[in-house]
């Protein structure tokens, strides 16, 4: 008896233990695991006009081959993200049916409204490239920038659900170049957004050469349209807020032409000094990347060959598309990663606090997959475990490569790679669901908590077919924090505003920013997923001004509104208080 | 004397109003093409054939004239027709598949390189290098194999001839056939030399470092003295930032063969990633004295001297490392 009373006593003595141990247990090995499962649900939520984008069989010339970008957010101020998706044309396109972009009202209930035409919006898309989000008149409604091979649009909000379109009155048309990203930035931190607008190349769609007519229109042998080596570069842009509704160019004044010979795709802005000046990043095409550094002078010095992220780890130029920036390995640096086309892989770089970057893609397992061509991609924390984990949308520019058999095809899954703590990557895309494994030809990608429950979701525009919206169905009791930052002396936006958050021993920091991923703007709300952690000590924000405030007792699982103004302040802007010209 | 120019003067302007015969003109336009003027010889031969369409001989000229001038568009359809007129014609055959298969038509290139092997050992050598890579370009992996075994004197059912396939393949990015072809080597003689080379090299293409490794190490177990297997041995230890390893291959590497930079910029990569900068500088000087065109060496230079504090320099050779890949690259495809 004694002998079992013992066994009992030690049994319940070891299930006391169990119980005891498994909650950490159980947080290690959910730490330690992937949960991150996508389905699309872009039919059932309405998402369904089809992308035109060039012949959905083949692509003779560059122009049909680059897609478009997507927008998240909040056209209405309902406080639920809405979606725009930038469409294309063809090259012969039917007269009375040619294709428009899409705005999509969100319903609040897991669906969409198409209101294209009830917001003005049903225009010719032309060929319609990349987007980006902000207020440039700062009467706190979003405006959008639609980039174009041929006039760029301005669609201004009239804060009543419709648009005006006014690129030509405010100076930002542009001349008829391919212009493809663009992001809004208060370079000049005078409290008014300005405009950057990054462009491919010259091509005239009356002389377009023929596929095979150069080595440049070749690959593997085949013959392939031409580009973009052999075109004319493009000149990027930069025009200056007036403050009275029009933008003055800059471009030249602000040595933004000092770099010249790119083929430039995806634009976004951080302040990768951490000098609380906004800079500009930009993806391109085989040529060496951009980091336009502001020389907070009004003028700008591209330093990306000395700073490490023009070339890869061998100084060999990449064909950049996509865009994403994130602190990855939470050491209060905002680092860089950038898509690339097929034959190579994407590369990410690792910010070394002295204005240079290691390229760290094969360290942080990233150098992989180097069968697929990369565009849209976002840092998104998709378990809310505190680390940003990347998605990446795929797809080949080439459809003939689906007669190669070369492990090669013009419809390519997406990629997730799940985030370590801060260490290494792994791609868990096989196991990330149908939303991820099923091959679509995808270019722009943006990340958003589309229902405002704290799981990030993911919207891709597909070439010549509807769009994918990527539910986030991982389910985890880690929590999360959301940030909606509202400008008052800054530009209402917050467009450039850096958030360090303080959650038990880490330290947090993302930017808020006007465009990024492959042309497109994910939610400009910031998120950040806490693990385990259910409060958070303070959120810093040092607005694009300068001013730098703290917001203390912060709601978790929620999103906050952080007012400028309304918080501790720590360091006054440099420029005073006064007010922005609504 | 002013009466002899006159007379030069006027005699040239009869000639100019006296209609020229077609084969005057026909040779009037082989002589600018002797002369380089392509676009004026074009020109003429384009006026001529509209005149004179029942003369098939001024369609071949004027394809000929396009092809020289790098145009193989419009070359082709003028060297097909010839070429379906007289499958004998040697000229016309070699300039038909290399139009073809230098703007992008491989298959269509082979009909005709074929016919030019079959006229004669004497058949020009690029001719048949092309048609190799055009029946790998086609698919036609067995047909490739031979023509490439023929090239190299090997039998088309050896090892051997595996692994030249495969190392072409590689070249042309052809990377699962490629892996293929190296294995059935490896399958018909274990040993064979470069078999798990090429299969480092496809596997480093796909940036899978370890395996790369992997097959480098096994080549240099075959093949001690290949060079060329140490330096990419060197160059996957470095991606995996094992910085001993890298440097003790690359040196290895270079001992064996002292007449290219490639060792030694992985080896001066290893040492900028250990902070030792002058080291990499002088072995980045000791690389661009044997390649003065390698951007890498010349980024890495840049690398180097920015860690050094060389401000200057290193902007100058970062500036050359962007003329020369530019230089190098405008005109290749992606």
């Amino acid at each position: 008896m004694i002998r079992m009373a013992t066994f009992r006593a030690a049994i319940l003595y070891l299930l006391s233990l169990f119980v005891l141990i498994m909650p950490a247990v159980s947080t290690q090995n959910n730490a330690a695991k992937s949960r991150v499962e996508f389905v699309d649900r872009a039919r059932e939520a309405g998402l369904t006009a089809e992308n035109i984008f060039g012949r959905a069989d083949r692509k003779d010339y560059i122009i049909e081959s680059t897609g478009t970008g997507v927008a998240i957010f909040d056209y209405d101020n309902d406080g639920w993200p809405d979606i725009f998706i930038v469409n294309g044309t063809t090259l012969n396109p039917t007269a009375g049916q040619q294709p428009t972009h899409h705005l999509y009202h969100n319903n609040h209930d897991g669906t969409f409204t198409d209101v294209t035409v009830r917001a003005g919006l049903a225009g010719p898309a032309g060929w319609g490239q990349g987007v980006c989000v902000g207020d440039i008149d700062n009467d706190g409604w979003p405006d959008l920038f639609v980039t174009s091979l041929g006039e760029n649009k301005l669609y201004r909000n009239r804060r009543d659900g419709t648009f005006e379109e006014i690129a030509r009155s405010a100076g930002v048309a542009g001349d008829g170049a391919w212009s493809t990203g663009c992001t809004f930035i208060d370079y000049d931190r005078d409290g008014r957004l300005d405009l950057f607008v990054a462009t491919y190349a010259g091509l005239d769609l009356k002389k377009l050469p023929e596929p095979g007519s150069a080595p440049t229109c070749q690959w593997k042998g085949l013959a392939v349209f031409c580009g973009p080596r052999g075109l004319p570069a493009g000149i990027n842009h930069l025009y200056h807020n007036r403050g009275d509704g029009t933008f003055e160019e800059v471009t030249k004044a602000a040595r933004i032409t000092q770099t010249l010979g790119h083929y430039c795709f995806a634009a976004t802005t951080l302040d990768f000094d951490n000098d609380g000046w906004p800079d500009i990043y930009v993806a391109c095409d085989s040529t060496p990347s951009i980091l336009y550094r502001n020389n907070h002078d009004g003028t700008f010095t591209d330093v990306a060959v000395a700073a490490g992220v023009a070339y890869n780890e061998d100084g060999r130029e990449q064909a950049g598309m996509g865009i994403a920036v994130a602190d990855y390995d939470g050491d209060g640096w905002l680092d860089l990663f950038r898509t690339n086309f097929s034959d190579d892989s994407s590369t990410l770089y690792r910010n070394n606090h002295d204005g240079t970057f290691t390229d760290t893609s094969v360290r942080a397992g990233l150098a992989r997959n180097t069968r697929y061509l990369g565009w849209g991609a976002a840092f998104a924390d998709f378990d809310n475990d505190g680390w940003p984990d990347l998605v990446v949308a795929n797809g080949h520019v080439y459809p003939e490569v689906d007669h190669l058999k070369l492990d090669i095809t013009y419809r390519e899954p997406k990629l997730v790679y799940w985030n370590r703590q801060g260490t290494t990557f792994q791609d868990v895309s096989s196991s990330a669901g149908p939303g991820i494994t099923t091959a679509v030809s995808a270019r722009g990608l943006a990340v958003g908590d589309l229902w405002n429950d704290g799981q990030m979701e993911v919207v891709v525009v597909n070439m010549n077919a509807a769009p994918s919206l990527l539910v986030n169905r991982a389910r985890t009791a880690n929590h999360w924090i959301g940030l909606h930052l509202v400008g008052v002396v800054s530009n209402t936006g917050a467009i450039g505003a850096r958030v360090t958050l303080k959650a038990g021993a880490r330290i947090l920091v993302d930017e808020v920013r006007s465009a990024s991923s492959y042309i497109s703007v994910n939610d400009q709300r910031l998120h950040f997923g806490l693990g385990t952690l259910a409060d958070v000590s303070y959120a810093e924000v040092r607005w694009s001004n300068g001013l730098v405030e703290r917001f203390h007792n912060l709601p978790v699982d929620k999103i906050s509104t952080l007012k400028e103004g309304t918080g501790e302040r720590l360091k006054d802007s440099p420029q005073g208080s006064a007010p922005q010209t609504k | 004397m002013p009466y002899i120019l006159l007379l030069l003067l006027v005699s040239s302007f009869a000639s100019a109003q006296q209609p020229q015969s077609p084969d005057a003109e026909l040779s009037a336009a082989h002589e600018l093409m002797n002369q380089g003027r392509l676009d004026d010889a074009i020109a003429q031969l384009s006026a001529l054939r509209q005149k004179m369409p029942s003369r098939p001989e001024i369609g071949r000229e004027l394809g000929i004239a396009y092809y020289r001038k790098g145009d193989f568009l419009h070359a082709s359809p003028l060297l097909q027709e010839a070429f379906t007129r007289d499958p004998k014609d040697a000229d016309v055959a070699q300039l038909l598949g290399l139009a073809y298969y230098l703007s992008g038509r491989p298959a269509d290139a082979i009909a005709p390189l074929e016919r030019l092997r079959a006229s004669g050992p004497q058949a020009n050598i690029d001719a048949a290098y092309v048609l190799s890579l055009c029946y790998a370009l086609n698919r036609e992996f067995d047909k490739a194999r031979s023509s490439f075994a023929s090239l190299y004197a090997v039998p088309a059912d050896s090892a051997a001839a595996h692994v030249i396939l495969a190392a072409m393949l590689v070249r042309q990015g052809l990377d699962p056939v490629a892996e293929q072809e190296a294995k059935a080597a490896l399958a018909l003689n274990a040993s064979v030399p470069q078999g798990h080379f090429v299969l480092g090299e496809v596997s480093f293409y796909r940036a899978d470092y370890e395996k790369a490794l992997g097959e480098f190490q096994q080549e240099i177990r075959l093949n001690p003295a290949f060079a060329p297997a140490r330096t990419r041995a060197a160059d996957a230890e470095s991606h995996l930032g094992r910085a001993v390893e890298a440097e003790m291959e690359s040196e290895r590497s270079m001992w064996l063969d002292s007449t290219t930079s490639e060792p030694l910029i992985v080896l001066a990569k290893t040492l900028l990633n250990q902070g030792r900068n002058e080291q990499a500088e002088r072995t980045l000087l000791r690389a661009l004295a044997l390649d003065p065109n390698s951007y890498t060496a010349h980024f890495l230079l840049g690398q180097a001297y920015r860690h050094l504090g060389k401000t200057e320099l290193a902007d100058r050779e970062f500036k050359l490392a962007a003329q020369i890949q530019q230089a190098q690259t405008r005109n290749l495809p992606r």
